[in-house]
């Protein structure tokens, strides 16, 4: 006589929102979690800070040294030049600077007081030319603004000395480098040419898509895997069976620690935002300079996505998330032992990191063949489509298709997790891989209930 | 109605850990699944509670299948766990939420089995009293506990929710004497309170003094099954425990009695039955020798366990 399957009950999920609110609230009362979560946050939130401190640019040094109210020790700066070539205070473009407000002369240096920088440009017939910051020996001024104001100088000079003897726009062109193009379509070029997308913005948004993704699946795989193997270890689960269903049960789990690393990316987020608005309003340059030395990158392309984008993203962050966090799960219930818990979530951290890596390099590689391919490789997929859909790399029919694969994806693990979870957490004897996993669903999931 | 195990089977691989066992428990009371270790019993309680895929078989409770939708259940699990670091309330809380049992009365029932258990020290731990100023005690967690009053706070959530089926795997095993006492008690007011038990133990004392049927399994396969009395009754009366005034070897082995051990004229001896035993009582008392105690009693559970596995052993 062979038990009935009955196949409805075991996707029902009576229990789940206990099991939820248990593991989140423990989570939370764990002290190394805690301390784990108030670390991350801090480290979020100081970031952009630190990063403009640590800054090298002049700009970057000198919104700096705004923020520090230095620029108030500084009374008066004597720029000898003694070049042929004539510099105006128009050319040292200080607008916008701490020095804008300062006393600035063209003449030879005095002796120094302690408030008062001299800089000398000079043409030397070994270095070239070159450009020295004096300050008196009992100067308040720090040499980290010295040098700061020194660079400036000198770049404003270099630009000076440049276009006195070619155009502005012969100069640009110089500067703009030189690439070459690759054969293309007819209806490639004009596709490029219809595209608001350039292949910074692309790379940009793929690089930020991409980290937002891979932070939250690889924090959350080692906390899924953890919380798993923490029931299982105090082997309590048989008592757990008794009260609740297995997928109620593991999915309790996983929303729970989904939630955990989210409430740290978005807490982390809002004090980054707070931190950078703080940074922001002690500098008195807030130019592009404080973008870079917090950022590094060109954000523009992301606040220029439109609200049907975004969406798009923000819902494939958290199909991605589910699908890997499902994973986490399922992988964690296979293992027997602690041990086994650190190259399980390698394994799948790995697979996490290949798609941000892939992510990051479809950009640089623009080859319409690969990233169509990729668009509908699981897993991986979940990192590149959406993006080069936002993107307009891949078109809505590829995008459509990856995502009901990505979905069919989700359902899957899900499916496989209902059927295998009841077996795969009362084992104890050896780790499951995902073939065995996999044929253990396929065997089918005899229930009483 | 009640519970109805039929045909219950398992293997792993090539090898059966269970072997086509069935029995049924029409009213309420206690049945105990005896049996060396690996003998399948904790495998058979598994598939019971549909923790694990059964080859074969079926378990009905009122005449549907068994899940925790239709029954009751309390379990007290072999392999004793808890949240080692989480605190032990929050535990016992989380455990009665999921059975469904409210929070108001939740609470009541956490109070009343703490105080029955003798608990309360370390669910309601007092406050602590520092340069006259009272502090409020941290909560306990279960690695503050030894194992035995961790496998009373592990009852204890079983209780929760009033089980009408209670399954006990080796309850009493690592515990000491005073808190095997308090278990037994519990038991004894379950069993009146009309719950079904079923025990899986290795303490045959303990089990005989509790169990109306019992299955002894064997190597994966039922030896000896039904109720206890009937079994005893089956082997019969063969113990015989003797005291005299004097010594009556003679009349012991003039009806060819196996002696099993004596002590000065007292005899533990082996009989064939209720006739034997009977006929030596005869031949003693028209002999004149006065009888100061003459006790012919059953096979003790212990007996007919070590006899009958002791048997399936060497068929192996």
């Amino acid at each position: 006589m062979k038990s009935r399957n009955s196949s409805n009950n075991i996707y029902r999920m009576d229990g789940i929102g206990k099991v939820f609110r248990f593991t989140l609230q423990q989570t939370f009362k764990n002290k190394g979690y805690l301390i784990s979560y108030i670390m991350v946050i801090a480290m979020m939130t100081l970031m952009s800070p630190i990063s403009a401190l640590s800054a090298k640019s002049t700009e970057t040094t000198m919104a700096v040294v705004d923020s520090m109210k230095q620029e108030n020790e500084v009374t008066k700066v004597y720029i000898d030049n003694k070049t042929d070539i004539d510099l105006s205070l128009e050319d040292l473009g200080l607008k916008d600077t701490a020095f804008e407000s300062k006393e600035v002369v063209f003449e030879s240096i005095p002796a120094l007081k302690d408030t008062e920088i001299g800089i000398e440009i000079k043409l030397d017939s070994n270095e070239g030319y070159k450009t020295s910051g004096i300050i008196s020996d009992e100067s308040k001024v720090s040499s980290l603004l010295l040098d700061g104001f020194t660079e400036h100088i000198f770049n404003a000079f270099e630009d000076k000395r440049i276009l006195s003897s070619i155009s502005e726009e012969k100069y640009a062109s110089y500067l703009s480098g030189f690439s070459t193009g690759k054969a293309i379509t007819e209806k490639e070029y004009y596709e490029l040419q219809n595209s608001k997308f350039t292949s910074s913005d692309t790379i940009t948004l793929s690089t930020v898509y991409s980290v937002i993704v891979m932070i939250l699946v690889s924090l959350t795989v080692s906390y899924v895997i953890s919380a798993v193997m923490e029931e299982k270890t105090s082997k309590l689960v048989e008592n757990l069976l008794v009260s609740v269903r297995p997928l109620a049960l593991i999915m309790g789990k996983i929303f729970a620690m989904m939630i955990y690393v989210v409430s740290i990316l978005f807490f982390g987020s809002v004090g980054s935002g707070i931190s950078g608005a703080v940074m922001g309003l002690l500098m008195v340059n807030k130019s592009e300079a404080v973008a870079h030395a917090t950022t590094g990158y060109e954000f523009g392309a992301i606040f220029g996505l439109s609200f049907g984008k975004i969406l798009i993203l923000l819902l494939s962050v958290l199909l991605t998330y589910l699908i890997f966090s499902i994973l986490a799960g399922l992988f964690g219930s296979a293992c027997t032992k602690t041990e086994e818990v650190g190259p399980t979530v390698m394994a799948i951290q790995f697979i996490s990191i290949a798609g941000y890596i892939i992510t990051i390099f479809i950009p640089l590689i623009d080859n319409k063949v690969v990233t169509n391919i990729l668009a509908v490789v699981p897993f991986i997929s979940s990192y590149v489509a959406p993006i080069n859909f936002v993107c307009e790399k891949i078109p809505f029919w590829l995008y459509g298709i990856s995502l009901a694969l990505q979905v069919l994806l989700a359902i899957a693990l899900f499916m496989i997790t209902a059927k295998t979870y009841r077996k795969l957490i009362v084992n104890d004897s050896k780790k499951l891989s995902f073939i065995e996993i996999l044929k253990l669903a396929g065997k089918g999931e005899q229930t009483n209930v | 109605m009640g519970l109805k195990v039929t045909d219950l089977s398992k293997k792993y691989g090539n090898k059966t850990v269970v072997d086509h066992i069935s029995f049924e428990m029409e009213k309420p009371g206690v049945y105990a699944l005896l049996g060396t270790n690996g003998a399948g019993k904790t495998t058979s309680i598994r598939m019971i509670l549909d923790m694990l895929d059964k080859d074969t078989g079926e378990v009905l409770w009122n005449g549907k299948p068994l899940s925790f939708d239709n029954c009751n259940i309390g379990y007290l699990a072999e392999e004793r766990g808890l949240y080692q670091k989480y605190p032990l309330m929050d535990q016992i809380i989380y455990f009665g939420e999921l059975r469904g049992v409210p929070r108001a009365e939740l609470e009541k029932k956490i109070k009343y089995w703490s105080g029955r258990l003798k608990l309360d020290e370390y669910l309601y731990p007092q406050p602590v009293v520092v340069n006259g100023r009272k502090i409020k005690a941290k909560p306990k967690s279960p690695d503050q506990l030894s194992k035995g009053n961790q496998q009373k706070i592990q009852f204890l959530i079983a209780m929760l929710s009033d089980p009408e089926l209670l399954v006990l795997d080796e309850p009493f095993s690592g515990l000491d004497p005073v808190n095997t006492d308090i278990l037994k008690d519990v038991v004894r007011e379950q069993i009146e309170a009309g719950k079904y038990i079923i025990m899986s133990s290795h303490q045959m004392a303990v089990v005989e003094e509790f169990c109306t049927d019992i299955t002894i399994l064997s190597r994966s396969k039922a030896i000896v099954k039904g109720n206890l009395n009937d079994i005893k009754k089956s082997y019969g009366r063969v113990k015989l425990s003797l005291k005299c005034e004097s010594d009556v070897s003679s009349y012991i082995n003039a009806l060819g009695i196996e002696i099993l051990s004596e002590k000065e004229n007292e005899y533990s001896l082996k009989v064939t039955g209720d006739e034997q035993a009977n006929a030596l009582l005869k031949s003693l008392t028209d002999a004149g020798i006065t009888v100061i105690r003459f006790e012919l009693a059953e096979l003790s559970l212990h007996e007919i366990f070590v006899k009958e596995v002791g048997a399936d052993e060497e068929q192996k």
